[in-house]
């Protein structure tokens, strides 16, 4: 198949992407999913009050005539010289399908930053996740309402998941990133506690608990560039673009929270991919 | 459910060679079940050919016997010799005891390793330096230098049948000062030459040039062209998976309670903590960290195994060393190192820290700071090094200061294979040649197994079929057929950790929190449909420990039987 735009990602930025593409007459365009659905990192907790554009957005996205491939990843990327078009190996649940594209958006949005990123120490029991990682294994029904929860309020992702998961843990303990540092994970199978230690007084405390939801900062979901002169950062993986979302490969852009622009609480990606999409519709 | 009507003759049990039902992969542990509940307790052997049917090879002596089954009915007879007492039972599933169980297994015996955790290699086999060691440092005369010098000429073609990730990269011990460089040439050539091990001094120039980010202010360095770099988890599984292929039983979930000698001294009988008696003419205790406290159950009180910690840094920056870099040692470590590993990145470490605790593997911020400090000295540019894991393993330091691999003073019944401190991975080879070797030196009869299976067969490779390839890790870029072919393979385990060593899904920078849920549906689908049964029967995932719940299962664990 040949496509004028393909945008991988079908999150935010992507679907504001398209939306923009389909209000400018652009007809051949593809969206590629990693996850069965589409919404990005807000599809846990979309229903949340922090997500009120987003749901919009959501709404707005659930008519257009594109083609969405969802449970599917981009695994080769071999970019065209001169006018010939980029070709995208994309695997899917049943095959690897090829696609030629002119244009590329990476709308592919990030990961939240681990415990392990921040070399926290102590054991490395379970019970320790990221608040996506909570909010799908609630969604699948998996329970987490035993024992006391801390959850780690650094930005808008895990205040959604806050509120989302509120009546489905237990006791639960909320923690300011801007109040306090998590110090050390005690527990060898099983979380038994934490020590957070106050920025602001520089005292430590141990709170016993049996689950934490920790997440800070981000890493762009950029794996599948590894190889190519696409520029990322070397900490966070984003891509490095200009303002007009463009990387260092003729025809390739980039826009949302898998570039160096964008933000952990993914705040400035409508607007972003906004501005690149018309940057680059303007030249297709 | 699946039922199968089983017709046992029990009066086929005269053979003097037991026979044997190989079982694995699909429906296995149904079958397991089935034939423990009408009394067959040998060691099970089935193949699996598809969904619907399992083919069962019985071999009774040079007799081949073939039976299919079908859902819901079974067509064929097992003659099943019922003899529930046991050759040699191994006492833990970590790199020593999986490689004494797969020596074991060449042979005609009826064998058994227990481990209790729901897999192998969950305790110092899987977090230490990963370096398969020549030995040149060794104590010439040990026991230790003794397995070292035999697991030398053993690991060329062990790597090879069992298809090890291995980088021959060699190692340099550098000489940060004259004092050092004089030690090294002093005491670490001599001993190496007495070890039989090839080392070579070089110069500054060529040190630097093959590790360019190695500090200048070095003189120079010993190469030690031997060393390498494996994947401790592909060695401890692809024992265990062999051993299995040739007929040992695995049992993972329930640990040693207590071993109870037989009145007239004829066999043990080794009580796991979930009650279950196992009668054993000899016991091999490769217990690691635990192994006094097995010895402790024969009132065998003549060593003690105190845990000494180890905390590692594993970055994926690209550094500038070729080979494995480590200081001259000292007397409690063989220092801090960096060292390549074999999927890529770097590993800094070990520290060296006494503690009483045998489980706390936790990781410091004194220790991080120690790794780096250590690190630095070497490569004076690592601060700059981002991480995306740390993690401690605890040596098992012994009270007689050298392996011991010997028939327990108190039970000839019980040979002892502990005391490994810091070379087991290495040794393991050697060391499951010495426990042959003592066994044979007793009553049993050890003939040599004529099909024995030598060779790892391709079961954990790239899946082939896009039409399985739906990606589920994402930073690693690991396939739905991968993780089922993961569940299939002979060794399965259903923990996350399981999963993780067997495909590298989760070990990217996410450390799992982008896929886990994703895993637990591809692993629920599978089980479901295969109707293989969780990890110790857990209906709540478990990360790798026991007791380790991700979650809790919708409904609550509580209802559980």
């Amino acid at each position: 198949m040949k496509y004028n735009l393909t945008i991988i990602g079908a999150g935010i930025a992507g679907l504001t992407a398209a939306a923009k593409a389909y209000a400018s007459g652009l007809e051949r365009v593809l969206l590629i999913e990693h996850q069965p659905v589409i919404g990005g990192f807000t599809r846990g907790y979309i229903e949340t009050s922090f997500f009120e554009t987003e749901q919009r957005l959501l709404s707005e996205c659930a008519a257009l005539p594109y083609t969405i491939m969802t449970r599917s990843t981009v695994v080769g990327f071999f970019t065209g010289d001169g006018d010939t078009p980029h070709q995208l190996f994309v695997q899917t649940p049943t095959e690897t399908e090829e696609i030629q594209t002119d244009y590329i958006l990476i709308a592919s949005g990030a990961m939240e930053k681990p415990r392990e990123a921040w070399r926290i120490s102590g054991g490395r029991p379970a019970g320790v996740m990221t608040p996506a990682m909570a909010v799908e294994l609630s969604q699948r029904g998996y329970r987490l309402d035993e024992g006391k929860t801390m959850i780690y309020m650094a930005d808008r992702r895990s205040h959604g998941a806050a509120e989302y998961l509120a009546d489905r843990l237990g006791e639960t303990i909320q923690v300011s990133a801007e109040d306090f540092d998590i110090e050390h994970i005690h527990g060898t199978a099983q979380l038994e506690g934490v020590t957070i230690r106050s920025v602001i007084t520089g005292e430590a405390e141990r709170v016993n608990c049996s689950r934490l939801l920790f997440a800070k900062g981000r890493y762009g979901s950029t794996f599948f560039l590894k190889g190519l002169p696409v520029e990322r950062d070397e900490s966070t993986l984003c891509i490095i673009t200009d303002r007009f979302g463009a990387t260092g490969i003729p025809r390739v852009y980039a826009a949302g929270s898998c570039t160096q622009l964008g933000d952990d609480g993914h705040t400035s990606s409508i607007e972003m991919a906004s501005e690149v999409a018309d940057h680059l519709l303007a030249k297709i | 459910m699946f039922k199968v009507k089983l017709m046992i003759h029990k009066e086929a049990a005269q053979g003097s060679l037991p026979e044997r039902l190989l079982c694995y992969g699909d429906k296995a542990k149904t079958f397991r079940r089935l034939l423990h509940y009408v009394g067959a307790v040998t060691p099970i052997h089935c193949l699996m050919i598809d969904k619907t049917k399992l083919s069962f090879i019985i071999k009774k002596q040079t007799k081949t016997i073939k039976c299919n089954i079908k859902q819901n009915q079974w067509n064929g007879k097992v003659n099943i010799v019922v003899d529930s007492l046991r050759d040699v039972v191994v006492i833990g599933g970590g790199v020593v005891g999986t490689a004494i169980v797969r020596a074991l297994s060449l042979y005609n015996m009826s064998i058994m390793l227990v481990e209790k955790q729901h897999d192998v290699c969950e305790g110092t086999s899987k977090a230490n330096s990963a370096i398969i060691h020549t030995g040149f440092d060794a104590k010439p005369g040990s026991v230790e230098s003794d397995c070292l010098r035999r697991s030398r000429e053993l690991w060329p073609e062990l790597i090879g049948a069992l298809k090890i990730p291995f980088l021959p990269c060699g190692a340099v011990m550098v000489a940060a000062s004259e004092t050092e460089k004089a030690k090294i040439i002093e005491h670490y050539v001599p001993n190496a030459e007495a070890n039989g091990v090839e080392v070579r001094y070089i110069e500054k120039e060529e040190l630097l040039e093959m590790n360019p980010d190695v500090s200048e202010h070095n003189l120079g360095g010993l190469v030690i062209e031997g060393e390498g770099i494996c994947d401790p988890f592909w060695v401890t599984r692809a024992f265990a998976q062999l051993a299995e292929l040739n007929g040992a039983e695995i049992r993972f979930g329930s640990g040693v309670e207590r071993i109870e000698p037989a009145d007239d001294d004829s066999h043990l009988v080794i009580v796991l903590e979930d009650g279950s008696e196992i009668r054993t003419r000899y016991a091999v205790n490769a217990a690691g960290l635990w192994s006094d406290e097995i010895a402790d159950m024969v009132k065998d009180e003549s060593f003690v195994i105190t845990p000494r910690k180890g905390q590692f840094i594993l970055t994926e920056d690209t550094l500038g060393i070729s080979q494995i870099v480590l200081p001259v040692p000292s007397p409690s470590s063989k220092g801090i190192l960096a060292a390549p590993v074999v999927f890529g990145g770097f590993l800094l470490g070990p520290t060296a820290e006494d503690q009483e605790d045998k489980w706390d593997r936790s990781t410091t911020d004194d220790g991080m700071e120690a790794v780096l400090n250590g690190v630095e000295k070497l490569l004076p540019g690592i601060r700059s090094a981002t991480t995306i894991r740390q993690f401690a393993g605890l040596r098992a330091v012994c009270s007689t200061g050298d392996f011991v691999i010997s028939p327990s003073p108190r039970s000839h019944r019980l040979i002892h294979a502990a005391g490994i401190r810091s070379t087991g991975l290495s040794s393991s080879p050697g060391i499951a040649e010495r426990v042959v070797e003592l066994l044979r030196s007793t009553d049993l009869i050890m003939t040599e197994r004529s099909e024995a299976i030598l060779e790892l067969p391709d079961l954990l490779g790239e899946s082939d079929a896009a039409s399985n390839g739906e990606i589920i890790c994402l930073c690693r870029s690991i396939t739905r057929g991968e993780i089922e072919r993961a569940l299939s393979a002979p060794l399965s385990s259903t923990t996350l950790d399981g999963i993780k060593r067997r495909t590298g899904a989760m070990l990217g920078e996410c450390q799992g929190n982008g896929c886990i849920p994703k895993l637990l549906d591809v692993m629920e689908s599978f089980t479901a449909s295969r109707g293989l049964a969780k990890a110790g029967g857990e209906e709540a995932p478990l990360k790798g420990l026991r007791e380790s719940y991700i979650a809790g299962q919708a409904g609550g664990r509580d209802n559980e039987i």
